[in-house]
């Protein structure tokens, strides 16, 4: 047996190497990396400066698209396949397929799959689903580029066998199987399986994607550099294995942990919380060995691959314990849709996996006399990543712990957005010097003197290590070799067992309730909001919009009844969602007006001053009023989100809950006080919360022009930068003057027929000094009381305004009912004279009040208008009852 | 349901493997062998590497 290790070990290290594929992948992986690194700042810069170079970037979520998909493939997967054709001919003892071969491999991976997938997202061909946006004729090549790279390195180790096979081999065997396995599931299953049951699939692969892809190539990295180069074997490879086998049983068993508090059945939320906290114990396992396989080496190691092997080491750990803790449903409900999780995303991908990544480069790098290898500039690298990466990953994580908060406390959604602002631009700012690691360590590997790196390599001895071969135990037992085929064939079952409970048989649920559950033939989409899904799918709305009610209590209570299992029935693939940067939209349908829609999407910060959503003007010939076709579609789209079930209600619920039997979390959402809870949708008027107190002015005029100038103004003169855009126009409120009851109503139940939207959000104390504020603006404008003017319009008033507007002013004629938008309620608002002639001459745009030229003279409408003057009832009492 | 198989499938399979490991000082040895193997080859390669940077060094 030494001899056969000694003949491996010698072919090893006689050029069986191919190197140029080493530093081919290393070069396109480092390429690709500030590629995609460029995408992400982009991204992070527009948190802050929403409208940062838009006018020639791609939109804000294509660029995410390129970013997570660059991240994965691009950089990672490349130097995977970099490492893997250094170790794999030193741990197989034989060298890979074909150089051949690996030139077809490098084009697919780089051109086919990368160059491809970046073109196609960032011209609008994707797919809407977290690690799996590029779209299914790029996956194909990915498919096939994982098809080949086995081919590649797996004969290798079928010619040596598995039975003595060291842990590196096992997971970059397993690896390649195991991803080749779940690939298709997240990529290309949501297209034929609709809403939750997509989502459980796609959330299968999200873990895999980490679990079975990333994670075994940075561990096979790990378990090889650490050992490498501190010249001592690992702790244990007994510890090893265990954890190897751990990992790979348990991984694909959390993927609904990603769905955690959804419709998808409990049962499998349970059994995706369950696996996560024994994964967790098992990542405890690998960490533990993995840090006594460093003994000897330092805090910080000498030797700089061991020095980033060393930190992902840490990274792992810390990115494990964090994912078995969001699993919990009490930290869940709270963190999840936060930057929280986007922290732990950063801290898997950027710390975890890249930093193993640069340590088998490095590694790598150091054993190839020919290349350049800067010292200096590695040294540089590792300082600045490591300060950049903790320093961004602690910045989201606290940014996530407020979000959930003021989530959780029902704090006005801008409010959430204020508060995250300064951990946005901090987390802007560790990009410098993150930006900088990779550039200087991309610098390392292309300067310095060739051949430089051997000078680096450890000393150790093989005498060494051979003096702790033992021939008598080199060859495995025939029960040794049973138990890994039979561990082999178990890992397959628990991965089938993983599709199965945790893919099909959600499946079959959700399909069963859906069927129980929904209204009878509810309305498909119409061929335009067919093309408005597609829209908002290609421009990633769904990274900053769920569309998943949870059943948790804060979202009840701020979106209304938890998404039922039927209303995903058209949604191909699903568009659950994973991040809330924006409010969750399953029921946007019917809250906003179109006007409002086609201001926001054009230009938000006109309407909403400090959104911080993408604007998309190119939907529109130049002008909000000049929606393009695709700005009609999206906007239809967004207008069916939830309508299904709007339409059915009541009865839809009653039948459905007749149904429901014992199912809690069905009857949870059956049982909501309000279907829509959305606090900016318009509800009839009549019934409002009262105003507390006076009202402090100063609060008032700062949610002004927070809440309200975009539309009305600074001054409040119906003059905002979107007014022009509305129809009704807004009101100039410095010409008016409104009772508190009026503003109270007003503010709590909006204006339907027009874009004026509730003001839920606020509280009472809020809205009562929005209120002073809006009587403020008035003050200048109060006028003497004209006694005979007024007696003459009486008559008029009774022949030509009554019908409408009623005997007393109230709005509330014979033909109010009839009317869309209801007729002013003359007792809760006062208009200058001025004004009252004004709208008497030339009616109102966009209500049934026409102008009155034609019928009355100048001096009846002179009349007429002071005579609506007296129904004024000015009070400070807050609202009705 | 599901919970109850992830939860027992995990122990006992964690327990076979221990109890192997932990009756069975031959497997032992046995599941040891590859780190020293890996060991033996990696520390081999690294040696020629060592000597093929000097060789070239010296060319130069």
């Amino acid at each position: 047996m030494n001899q056969a290790v000694n003949q491996s070990s010698v072919q090893a290290s006689g050029g069986e190497i191919d190197t140029f594929l080493v530093r081919a992948h290393s070069y396109a992986a480092f390429a690709m990396l500030l590629v995609s690194v460029t995408f992400g700042i982009f991204v992070s810069l527009q948190f802050i400066f929403p409208d940062f170079m838009t006018s020639w970037l791609p939109s804000w979520g294509r660029m995410r698209y390129a970013h997570t998909q660059g991240i994965m493939f691009g950089w990672l997967g490349n130097a995977f396949l970099a490492f893997m054709y250094h170790a794999v001919p030193v741990l197989s003892g034989h060298r890979v397929s074909s150089h051949r071969l690996g030139l077809w491999l490098f084009a697919v991976w780089n051109i086919a799959v990368m160059v491809s997938g970046w073109t196609l997202v960032l011209s609008g061909f994707s797919q809407p689903l977290e690690w799996a946006e590029f779209p299914p004729i790029v996956d194909a090549f990915v498919i096939l580029g994982l098809l080949l790279a086995a081919a590649q390195f797996l004969p290798p180790f079928i010619h040596r066998g598995i039975t003595d096979l060291y842990v590196s081999g096992w997971y970059l065997v397993g690896g390649l199987v195991f991803t080749l396995l779940s690939y298709p599931m997240g990529n290309f299953v949501p297209e034929v399986v609709p809403g939750a049951a997509g989502a459980a699939f796609s959330g299968l692969w999200i873990h895999d994607a980490v679990g079975l892809f990333v994670t075994p190539m940075a561990l096979a990295i790990l378990y090889y550099v650490i050992p490498a180069t501190t010249g001592r074997p690992i702790f244990s490879h007994f510890l090893s294995m265990l954890g190897f086998w751990g990992l790979f049983f348990l991984y694909p068993l959390n993927g609904i942990h990603h769905y955690i508090l959804s419709v998808i059945p409990m049962e499998m939320q349970t059994a995706a919380i369950i696996a996560s906290f024994l994964l967790g114990v098992v990542v405890v396992i690998v960490v533990t060995n993995l840090m006594l396989s460093q003994r000897g080496a330092g805090l910080i190691p000498r030797d700089i691959g061991l020095r980033f092997a060393s930190m992902a080491v840490l990274f792992y750990l810390v990115v494990s314990v964090q994912g078995s803790l969001q699993a919990d449903m009490s930290l869940n409900q709270t963190l999840h849709f936060t930057d929280w999780v986007i922290g732990h995303s950063h801290l898997a991908m950027l710390g975890f996996a890249t930093f193993a990544g640069i340590g088998g480069i490095l590694h790598a790098w150091q054993r190839m006399p020919e290349a350049r290898y800067n010292a200096r500039a590695f040294e540089w690298a590792y300082g600045l990543l490591t300060v950049g990466i903790w320093l961004m990953v602690i910045d989201l994580t606290i940014a996530g712990i407020v979000q959930g908060q003021l989530w959780d406390a029902g704090t006005p959604w801008l409010e959430s957005l204020r508060a995250s602002h300064p951990y946005w631009v901090m987390r802007s700012l560790t990009a410098i010097p993150v930006a900088a690691g990779f550039i200087v360590l991309f610098a390392g590997l292309v300067t310095g003197p060739r051949g430089e790196g051997v000078k680096h390599i450890g000393t150790a001895q093989p005498e060494q290590a051979t003096a702790q071969l033992q021939p008598e135990a080199a060859h495995a037992s025939r029960g040794l070799k049973m138990s890994y085929i039979t561990a082999c064939a178990a890992g397959i079952v628990f991965f089938a067992l993983s599709v199965s409970l945790l893919g099909l048989l959600p499946r079959q649920m959700l399909e069963d309730q859906s069927v129980a559950m929904a209204p009878g033939a509810p309305l498909p989409y119409t061929p335009a909001e067919e093309r408005g899904r597609e829209i908002y799918a290609r421009e990633g709305c769904s990274y900053c919009h769920s569309q998943q009610i949870r059943y948790t209590q804060a979202d009840l209570e701020r979106f209304g009844a938890p998404t039922l299992a039927w209303e995903g029935r058209l949604e191909y693939p699903h568009m659950l969602g994973t991040r809330r940067i924006g409010p969750d939209l399953s029921r946007a349908g019917g809250t906003r007006s179109a006007d409002w829609h086609y201001a926001h999407l054009f230009a938000p910060r006109t309407i909403v001053p400090q959104s911080i959503m993408p604007a998309y003007p190119q939907l529109f010939d130049g002008s909000a009023t000049r929606p393009r076709q695709e700005a009609r579609d999206l906007v239809a789209y967004l207008d069916s989100l939830g309508r299904a079930r709007e339409l059915a209600y009541p009865d839809g619920d009653i039948a459905a809950r007749a149904v429901a039997g014992d199912d809690d979390w069905a009857l949870m959402s059956l049982n909501a006080p309000q279907l829509n809870a959305h606090p900016g949708r318009t509800r009839p008027r009549g019934e409002a919360r009262a105003l507390s107190g006076n009202g402090d002015e100063a609060l008032g005029t700062r949610l002004w022009l927070e809440n309200c100038a975009g539309c009305h103004g600074d001054l409040a003169q119906g003059d905002g930068p979107a007014a022009a855009w509305l129809e009704p126009a807004p009101k100039n409120l410095s010409i008016r003057h409104y009772s508190r009851a009026l503003l109270a109503d007003v503010l709590w139940n909006g204006v339907h027929g027009s874009a004026m939207p509730a003001w839920r959000e606020l509280d009472d104390t809020q809205r009562s000094a929005l209120a002073a504020a809006v009587q403020g603006f008035a003050r200048s404008n109060d006028e003497p009381a004209n006694a005979s003017q007024a007696a003459q319009g009486a008559s008029v008033y009774a022949r030509h305004c009554a019908e409408c507007h009623g005997d007393n002013g109230a709005g509330n004629g014979f033909a109010a009912a009839q009317l869309p938008i209801a007729p002013t309620d003359f007792r809760g608002v006062r208009a200058s004279l001025e004004e009252r002639v004004k709208v008497l001459r030339n009616g109102v745009a966009g209500t049934s009040m026409a102008p009155w030229t034609d019928r009355l003279n100048d001096s009846e409408i002179t009349a007429v208008a002071h005579y609506i003057g007296t129904f004024f009832q000015p009070d400070n009492t807050g609202a009705r009852p | 349901m599901i919970t109850t198989i992830i939860v027992w499938g995990s122990l006992i399979c964690a327990a076979l493997y221990c109890g192997a490991w932990l009756f069975s000082p031959r497997l032992r040895q046995q599941i040891e062998q590859p780190k020293h193997q890996f060991q033996h080859q990696v520390q081999h390669f690294d040696s020629a590497r060592r000597e093929a940077g000097t060789q070239e060094g010296a060319q130069s």
